[in-house]
């Protein structure tokens, strides 16, 4: 195939050039709109560092849409018989056609991804408190650009079959879901059934009581499947997922190839398409009828659950309901309903045959048993443990992945009977090619500590504590309140590596932003974990905290509010004349040190501020003293 | 020359065209008649390769036109029901066809246009039918492709805007040696445009033949003689339909008209008239003579 030949340059400008309009609304809508909602969720009270999904809100929602009105704008002349006849008369052929249009709506939509992302980049780079990793717009690019033409070869592949505009999309969402649908539907009722099975093995167990997790057959597989990205995202959106890793799970490569596949069947089809067919669905009403069962599928899994529990006059309403939903689709695909007879045949035929599937997918008709997995250390490939109960993992983002032996008898002696177990977090175990995850795992005393001081002894943790911070995007202190300089990110490494047994009370988090493998991580230490890192983050909170104070004069403070962390007050100042003397104390106060550290919050012209400050003793109980002055003036005491 | 061979298209159970065989000459115009549903308009997308054939194939010089980008650089297309973009002009219109064929000549158009006092300009969804006619008319001829199929184009075109549109064809004809194919169903339209005529039904070519020497060769004739006669007097003419009321005797006869008058005139006839025939009148002794009813075939 020589593609040269096969693009029509001339053609496709002047195919483009007849949709100018609503092209140019579609191609501008996007980034523009894109661009509005960045900057309204930005904040200049707050540091943001954005990931992949915080950028791609209206892209994601835009992947439904644009590449499906780009294919019909593109493909329109086969929906109308004048056109086609325009169109079909000309000296240029199908193939030409196709594919002319296809490469075409490929570099539109490249330069339309292109432009969002350009955008989101310059408005990245022009607000100071925003951090967007660089190889996120890299990402961004890749990803949208290669799902966008994924949705629109779809919807091409799609028109090379149908006849007009509503058979075409439901011909793409059928293409795009049906087999994942089907998929998803099989495999979370049987992970359902297979995770709740072992609460239903102990008789005496309660579903919080974790007496089911004693054995070492506690460990259950959880479905790991993941889909290309249009319907990943709805997956995770529906669990209420955060998609953070939605890069990783979109299936890249599958959607690539599918891609490349359904552009030479597309490509084939077109050719053959007989366009005396238009404005109608398919030239068969037997392929009509096949493709509005499989539209019902999703409906009869709603009816069957629904049907489980509804009494006969509840079967029959669904069911009544069902048929009138055959004459609706008939009304919108082929505008009228013919076959009478043919199509209530197909109507029950549809029944008897998509009931009981699924039944049979909702697992209902399967004797599921429980497999008995015996977890051998000699079987075991790895144990990657989440530790959240494991102090020295704290330092390497919660989780290591162990190959030893020795380690795995230790961990799978999980024991949770003794109160004064020890919590470590979770494990998952990759035995003979598959993975199983774990509840909550505890050990005694003796084998925690064991396990503490393997891994921090381990090559794998010491690598680990070598490349921590690495890649890094930004650190954040407090609530994302400001930021760390890079020069003080070697202070906090040191710190992490000799930690100190005995912290300070009063502490801020420090949120560490990498990204790595194409995902946005955000790991949090305290900045108690030595005295001298505490003091380091309150001083940086303290240097921003007179930035902001030098910015503003005492009649523009709403109020202020002092919290007492550690007593657990609040005390606030909204008479003027006590907000200037608190205000002038606090100025006099921020370049203190070695002080107790105070959160401040003060508002102006409605946008709050938050702040951390030294106080000395003195100086916190003036300001308290204020503030009952400031109360009984305002009583009129 | 386009040679149309063992032509067949189905829609559905419905047989539309049935191995249809046909040759057209170049540097002539053709008309194929035939009723509403007799497979015309299929016949002309299918040459046009809008539609795809079941069988058979359609060659034109030889070359098969199926898919065939070089050879419908040589073919235009006027359908019956003319599309237009929304808001175009002509001028835009013909951007369109000078980006498809190459040898599309603007300079023509626009002197074809002003011919026609067309206002390229001006959005062509303003102009009344018969304009968007000679709009669609004009830009095919621009195109200079030597093969142009109109359906049905010149139906329902007043017979001045018909009489001018015919000349620019013709004219078109003679310096680009085109070949023209046009549709009708009327076929007192055909007549006045056709050099030859085909006639379709039921998915094939009935009859065809020139239109000049179908006109020539048959003819109607009145005669009385002294004595008494009767179709086996004539015996050596080719009758095609013998009715006698009283003496006088009305024939439908083919042949030359000196040759039949000189035997005729050996008969020493008391009554002896030519009268002209309508290419209807023809055909409906024609089919008669097929066996066919005629009125179930055409629409008057």
């Amino acid at each position: 195939m020589n593609l040269t030949k096969l693009f029509h340059f001339n053609y496709l400008k002047q195919n483009l050039k007849k949709s100018r309009v609503i092209l140019s609304f579609l191609l501008l809508m996007l980034p523009i709109l894109n661009l509005i909602i960045f900057l309204m969720t930005t904040s200049y009270d707050k540091v943001m560092v954005f990931g992949l999904l915080d950028i791609s809100g209206l892209a994601l929602i835009g992947l439904y849409i644009v590449p499906v009105i780009l294919s019909i704008i593109l493909f329109h002349y086969v929906f109308k018989k004048k056109s086609i006849d325009f169109i079909g008369s000309m000296p240029i052929n199908r193939k030409t056609i196709f594919i002319t249009n296809t490469i075409g709506g490929c570099l539109i939509i490249g330069a339309l991804i292109a432009v969002t992302t350009l955008l989101i980049f310059i408005a990245s780079m022009a607000l100071p408190n925003v951090y967007i990793a660089k190889e996120i717009f890299l990402d961004y690019f890749v990803l949208f650009t290669l799902s966008y033409i994924f949705i629109f070869v779809i919807t091409n592949l799609a028109l090379s079959f149908s006849g007009n505009i509503s058979t075409t999309i439901v011909v793409s969402l059928l293409i795009l879901f049906l087999v994942p649908f089907t998929d998803r539907l099989f495999t979370v009722s049987r992970e359902t059934f297979n995770h709740q099975n072992f609460y239903y093995e102990c008789k005496e167990c309660q579903t919080t009581n974790l007496k089911a997790y004693k054995t070492s057959k506690s460990l259950y597989e959880p479905n790991k499947t993941h889909y290309t990205l249009p319907v990943e995202f709805l997956i995770q959106m529906g669990r209420n997922q955060n998609a953070s890793s939605l890069y990783l799970d979109a299936e890249l490569g599958r959607m690539a190839l599918l891609t490349i596949l359904y552009v030479l069947v597309g490509y084939l089809a077109f050719s053959k398409k007989e366009l005396e067919v238009c404005e109608t669905s398919f030239k068969n009403i037997y392929v009509h009828m096949l493709i509005r069962a499989l539209t019902v599928l999703p409906i009869m899994v709603i009816i069957y659950q629904a049907t489980k529990y509804a009494n006969f006059i509840g079967v029959l309403f669904a069911f009544t309901l069902l048929l009138i939903y055959h004459f609706i689709y008939d009304l919108m695909t082929r505008k009228q309903v013919t076959h009478i007879r043919l199509n209530l045949a197909a109507f029950f035929l549809t029944i008897l045959i998509l009931y009981p599937l699924v039944g049979f997918l909702s697992g209902d008709y399967t004797t599921y048993k429980v497999k008995e997995v015996t977890f051998s250390a000699k079987d075991i490939t790895s144990i990657t443990i989440y530790g959240d109960g494991v102090p020295t993992l704290e330092k390497v983002g919660g989780n290591i992945k162990i190959k030893d032996e020795e380690i795995y008898n230790l961990l799978l002696s999980n024991d949770q009977e003794s109160k004064d177990n020890i919590y470590i977090g979770y494990l998952e175990v990759n035995m003979k090619g598959r993975v199983y995850r774990s509840g909550s795992i505890y050990l005694n005393q003796e084998n925690a500590e064991k396990l503490e001081n393997y891994i921090s002894s381990s090559k794998v943790y010491q690598e680990s504590l070598k490349n921590q911070l690495t890649n890094i995007n930004v650190i954040t202190i407090g609530e994302d309140i400001t930021t760390l300089e890079e020069k003080d990110y070697q202070a906090l490494k040191e710190a992490l590596e000799n930690p100190e047994s005995e912290r300070a009370e009063v502490f801020l988090p420090i949120h560490v932003y990498t990204y790595k493998n194409h995902t946005l991580i955000k790991e949090t230490y305290y900045s108690n974990i030595t005295k001298k890192m505490n003091q380091l983050v309150v001083n940086r909170f303290n240097e921003k905290a007179a930035e902001k104070l030098k910015e503003q004069s005492a009649s523009s403070i709403a109020y202020i509010m002092i919290e007492d962390e550690v007593e657990g007050q609040y005390y606030y100042y909204n008479v003027p004349q006590k907000i200037n003397e608190v205000y002038q104390l606090l100025k006099a106060q921020t370049t203190s040190s070695e002080n107790k550290l105070y959160r401040f919050e003060f508002t102006v012209y409605d946008k709050r501020y938050y702040y951390y400050a030294n106080l000395t003793e003195e100086a916190f109980k003036k300001i308290k003293s204020l503030a009952y002055e400031a109360e009984t003036e305002a009583e009129g005491f | 020359m386009i040679e149309i061979k063992n032509i067949s298209k189905h829609y559905g159970n419905l047989k539309v065209l049935e191995h249809l065989n046909c040759t057209i000459q170049d540097g002539l115009i053709y008309g194929l008649v035939g009723a509403n549903g007799s497979g015309k308009s299929t016949l002309l997308r299918i040459i046009n390769g809008i539609y795809l054939p079941d069988e058979g194939e359609i060659k034109m010089d030889g070359e098969n036109v199926l898919e065939n980008e070089t050879m419908k650089q040589n073919i235009v297309f006027v359908p019956d029901d003319l599309f237009f973009y929304p808001g175009y002009t002509i001028h835009d219109m013909a951007k369109f066809y000078a980006a498809v064929y190459q040898k599309f000549d603007m300079t023509y158009l626009e002197k074809l246009a002003s011919i026609l006092k067309l206002d390229t300009k001006k959005k062509i969804s303003t102009f009344s039918k018969g304009m968007k006619r000679q709009c669609a008319l004009i830009l095919a001829i621009a195109t200079n492709a030597r093969y142009m199929f109109f359906d049905e184009t010149f139906d329902g075109v007043d017979p001045v805007v018909r009489t001018v549109l015919k000349k620019i064809l013709a004219k078109h004809m003679e310096e680009k040696k085109s070949t023209i194919v046009l549709t009708s169903h009327n076929l007192r339209e055909l007549e006045d445009i056709a050099d030859n005529l085909g006639l379709l039904y039921q998915g094939g070519i009935l009859f065809e033949g020139e239109i000049d020497e179908i006109k020539t060769n048959m003819f109607k004739v009145q005669i009385s003689l002294k004595e008494d006669f009767d179709e086996k007097t004539f015996k050596e003419i080719e009758i095609m339909n013998f009715k006698k009321v009283g003496s006088i005797a009305t024939m439908i006869v083919k042949g030359e008209e000196k040759e039949i008058d000189k035997k005729l005139s050996k008969l020493k006839p008391i009554i002896l008239d030519y009268l002209p025939l309508s290419l209807e009148e023809i055909f409906i002794y024609q089919m008669e003579v097929l066996g066919y009813e005629f009125n179930e075939i055409i629409s008057l």
